[in-house]
């Protein structure tokens, strides 16, 4: 190598001017120190540290040079991974300083940094923060254990992981995903703790309330469960929970109803359409509610009020069922004995019905039989009376000149005993008749069935009798055959029941009772006039008051019955001696 | 009475039957009377049936009176066969009974019954409804 020129060994990597340079200075007998970078033989480079300095002669120029070198290739190689490694983290750093929130405490927590990200969010301005504890952003939220328990780890030099809880400076909290890795220094103690952050403070605020929201159902089903019957199936009807009220009303322990099929409380009762109407329902999504009869283990049966909500999958199919019940089994007891005492009242009344029926009909025939009976009397009993009335008569018209004037005297008893005795049986006749009316009631006008009475009879008329009708009569709703025979009756007592040889005379009118609904028909005569005693019992039938009268003693039978037919009343106002006023209540008729 | 037609009277009671005959010979009805004594015989002289085979010995009526309560066929159910027949249902029948019921005299007239006498207690009233016949015999 000696006697060659210094430039074979020129890596040519330093310039021209590079290489110039070197020569004015150690021509001008200056010292030249750098690095320079040299090609071996084999081609590879190699840096050495070059020191040159220049001996010069008497007149004072270069003579020789010495070169000191040294090899730095390893050293320059290691400052050169150096540089790439920090501008490596340089860009992680910006990287991180855009996306994290990064801050740097010393050993005792005191801020040496923070980027503009923790600045942001913690609304402190940097000035603000440097040099400040730590502690300046702690929101008392986390018990000190957990703080503690921090500060071990990062001080053993492991990195800690996990959420906190901080407070910006306008005392707003903020929730962080933190990792603090402790730097060590060279006596393997923490030198410095990188905090690096992330926000999760909407993460961690909708956890919360998924929290909440949680705790408010664990305390709405803890509520259901004190006070309901509560059941959950998987979709093949499997039990797979039951509560508490569960296991005590169906008398299963838990074990025995877990992992079994619901239908281990099937009671049977129900038919299977309602089963497959409850399955099509709540398979179908929907929710279904109503009463099911279940059967305990002891075989004893309860009636609980169901609803059973489906629960759906992603697939929109249900993956398990709930069922809340309520026990109702008192309530449907009650019910069935309600139910079993209305069938029992139904099965009185349908008894009672038929009772009524056999009743009716019996009476039915009863009446039927009294009919032909009356038939037969009026017809039958009567034609025996009228031979004996008209053989009498006829004895005394055919042999009359055979007779003597008692003969004559006892057929005229004979005569008039008959006729007595065919006016009984036609009063009778009448009173049954008349009991017995199923006419319905219409619309009568009183004052023209009184003229029509007083003319078709002449003991109403002069010179026989003095009948007066005073003022107005309505109408009134009666049975118009009835009415007459009532009227007749009480005129034909008021013309009769005269002393000897005095003229009846007789006043009729009206009055309103009842506030207009009823009319009151008076009939007052100047007769004998009845004892109050008797007022009652003159309506009985065969009651007769008046002895050497003619009479029944039926015509007051057959008015009271008439117009209690009527619906209406009769009665009399009557003193021995002062005359009588008898009077007949009806129910007016509708004005039209 | 020219032409002296006969008066056929259905009646079961003696009494009445006797009673009628007597009125007729004291108000001078000539005309002849025949009492059958039940509805069944009405019929059978009705239709000349046995034992009234013989239409001159056992004329048409030219008017009848007929009691309604009789043993057998009653005296509507005669009434309700006479009128029912044509060449008999000219003939005047009056019935004559004992029962004033109303709805014997309602279905009388609804047969076709000329009149609805009921029988009076007083003979002499007799000699009333009797008069009224002169003018039918």
């Amino acid at each position: 190598m000696l006697g060659q020129d210094h430039r074979i060994i020129n890596s040519g990597f330093h310039p021209k001017q590079f290489i110039r340079s070197i020569w004015q200075t150690i021509g001008a007998g200056r010292v030249w120190h750098g690095e320079i970078k040299n090609k071996a033989k084999d081609g590879t480079f190699y840096c050495v540290d070059t020191t040159i300095v220049p001996y010069l002669d008497e007149e004072g120029k270069p003579l020789q040079y010495i070169a000191i070198r040294a090899d730095i290739t390893e050293r320059k190689r290691a400052d050169e991974q150096t540089i790439n490694a920090l501008r490596e983290l340089n860009d992680v750093k910006a990287a991180l300083d855009e996306h994290a929130i990064v801050a740097i405490t010393d050993p005792k927590g005191k801020i040496t940094y923070v980027n503009d990200k923790f600045c942001a969010i913690s609304k402190y301005s940097r000035t603000e923060l440097i040099g400040k504890d730590h502690r300046i952003i702690n929101s008392g939220h986390h018990p000190k254990q957990f703080i503690r328990s921090i500060w071990e780890t990062i001080n053993a030099g492991r990195v800690w992981k996990g959420e906190i809880k901080n407070k910006a400076k306008d005392g707003t909290f903020y929730w962080v995903d933190t990792t603090i890795v402790p730097y060590l220094g060279t006596d393997g103690k923490p030198s410095q703790f990188i905090a690096i952050r992330a926000d999760i403070t909407d993460r961690e605020r909708a956890d919360e309330q998924t929290s909440n929201a949680l705790h408010e159902l664990n305390d709405v089903k803890s509520a259901i469960d004190e006070h309901a019957i509560v059941a959950i199936t998987d979709a093949r009807g499997k039990i797979t929970y039951v509560n508490d009220k569960f296991c005590a009303i169906s008398k299963y322990s838990k074990d025995e109803l877990i992992g079994q099929d619901h239908r281990i409380i099937n009671s049977g009762y129900h038919p299977k359409q309602f089963i497959r109407t409850i399955w099509n329902t709540i398979s179908s999504g929907r929710v279904w509610k109503g009463e099911i009869k279940n059967k305990a283990k002891d075989g004893g049966f309860y009636w609980v009020d169901t609803t059973i909500v489906p629960y759906l999958g992603e697939d929109g199919k249900p993956q398990q069922y709930i069922a809340i019940r309520a026990d109702i089994t008192e309530r449907k007891e009650a019910e069935n004995a309600l139910q079993n005492a209305q069938t029992e009242l139904q099965q009185h009344a349908t008894s009672l019905e038929a009772t009524v029926q056999e009743r009716t009909s019996s009476l039915r025939e009863t009446i039927g039989e009294l009919e032909a009976f009356s038939y037969s009397v009026s017809h039958d009993m009567r034609a025996p009376l009228r031979a004996m009335q008209s053989f009498s008569k006829i004895l005394g018209e055919d042999c009359g000149d055979q007779i003597s004037p008692k003969g004559k005297e006892y057929i005229k008893r004979i005569n008039s005993a008959a006729a007595r005795m065919d006016s009984l049986i036609q009063d009778v006749l009448t009173y049954s008749r008349v009991s017995r009316t199923d006419l319905p009631l219409q619309s009568v006008d009183v004052g023209m069935l009184l003229r029509e009475i007083i003319e078709t009879y002449p003991s109403f008329q002069e010179p026989s009798a003095h009948v007066e009708l005073s003022g107005e009569f309505s109408s009134v709703m009666a049975i118009p055959a009835v009415l007459t025979q009532c009227i007749s009756n009480l005129l034909g007592n008021a013309v009769k029941f005269v002393p000897p040889g005095e003229q009846p005379n007789i006043k009729v009118w009206a009055e309103e009772r009842e506030n207009g609904k009823n009319l009151r028909l008076f009939i007052k005569d100047n007769g004998l006039g009845i004892e109050k005693d008797a007022h009652e019992a003159i309506f009985g039938i065969f009651q007769r008051v008046s002895k050497g009268y003619e009479g029944t003693g039926i015509g007051l039978s057959i008015v009271k019955k008439g117009v209690e037919r009527m619906n209406g009343n009769v009665g009399l106002d009557s003193e021995l001696g002062k005359g009588s006023t008898f009077w007949l209540e009806l129910v007016k008729a509708n004005e039209h | 009475m020219s032409t002296e037609k006969l008066i056929l009277y259905a009646e079961d009671d003696e009494n009445d039957a006797f009673l009628m005959e007597r009125a007729f010979h004291k108000i001078g009805i000539t005309n002849p009377l025949r009492v059958v004594t039940d509805g069944k015989m009405a019929v059978a002289y009705l239709a000349g049936e046995s034992p009234f085979e013989s239409r001159s010995e056992n004329p048409l009526p030219g008017l009848m009176m007929l009691d309604l309560s009789m043993p057998g066929r009653t005296g509507l159910d005669v009434l309700r066969w006479a009128k029912a027949r044509p060449a008999l249902s000219e003939i005047p029948i009056i019935v004559f009974t004992s029962s004033n019921q109303e709805s014997d005299i309602h279905r009388s007239y609804l047969l076709g019954a000329a009149g609805f006498v009921i029988k009076p207690g007083d003979p002499t009233i007799y000699f009333a409804s009797s008069k009224e016949f002169n003018n039918i015999g």
